[in-house]
């Protein structure tokens, strides 16, 4: 396992306390970092990367299961399963990360996934669409 | 570059053809492969058959090519980011998406793309 995989098996395993503290997630990225869900717009810089991981905290994590994970120097590349708990009700999000490291810190994360298959298990859950 | 990550690339690279020949698609699987796009309401295609009606739908869209961002691979299995470029339709299509693929004897065996269908909608004609 190369050193860029250590640093996001780390992260990864962050999520397997029910609601991560926030200011340690953020630890784990650069200031100049983007956070990008695809589907969504991105994220920019460790101010509001910080926002996001603290409201993404407030979520109830039921852990992220990595299925593979890959890396090329500096780029680590993990398909996965997020399970948090929304309204009760447990979702799961397949997801394919792409994480570039840079001085030991995630400088770029891109998070691939279908948002509509998140939306339609909120709105099984009962969770209005934001 | 490993040999799983040189199947993979290579299989990439027919799509640098408008029209790639689905028979040599098809050829790049076991006959016992599954091909899933992981968005809601998209089933399998399961078995050389189904995949290879798939990739004759796919290969009836015009290919822009599919450009590979990032690669890498642990043993048989590959994972890439990539943007697949299409016009659909008279429209520029470009799907940004992660590719997991497994190998097993040297053709794909699972192939699993990550992407935001309402991403890809948005962009076709009319969407």
């Amino acid at each position: 396992m190369s050193d860029a995989e250590v640093i996001v098996n780390a992260f990864m395993a962050e999520f397997d306390a029910e609601h991560p503290e926030a200011a340690r997630l953020a630890s784990y990225f650069s200031e100049d970092a983007i956070f990008h869900n695809v589907a969504m717009e991105p994220i920019e810089g460790i101010q509001a990367i910080a926002t996001t991981l603290e409201s993404n905290s407030q979520i109830r994590s039921r852990g992220r299961e990595l299925l593979n994970s890959a890396s090329t120097g500096n780029v680590v590349l993990n398909e996965r399963v997020d399970r948090f708990v929304v309204g009760g009700v447990t979702v799961e999000l397949p997801v394919v990360g792409v994480f570039e490291i840079r001085d030991g810190k995630i400088h770029r994360l891109r998070e691939y996934f279908d948002l509509a298959s998140l939306q339609e298990q909120m709105r099984h859950a009962g969770i209005p669409p934001t | 570059m490993s040999d799983a990550e040189a199947v993979v690339n290579a299989f990439m690279a027919e799509f640098d053809a408008e029209h790639p020949d689905p028979a040599t698609l098809a050829s790049y699987f076991t006959d016992d492969a599954i091909y899933a796009n992981m968005p809601v309401d998209m089933p399998a295609a399961e078995g050389i058959e189904a995949i290879s009606a798939a990739l004759q739908g796919i290969s009836q869209m015009t290919s822009r090519g599919w450009e590979v961002i990032h690669s890498a691979s642990v043993g048989d299995i590959v994972l890439n980011e990539r943007v697949d470029r299409f016009v659909i339709g008279g429209a520029n299509v470009d799907v940004e998406v992660c590719g997991v693929f497994e190998l097993r004897d040297g053709k794909i065996h699972r192939w699993r793309d990550y992407f935001d269908m309402a991403s890809f909608q948005k962009q076709m004609p009319g969407g």
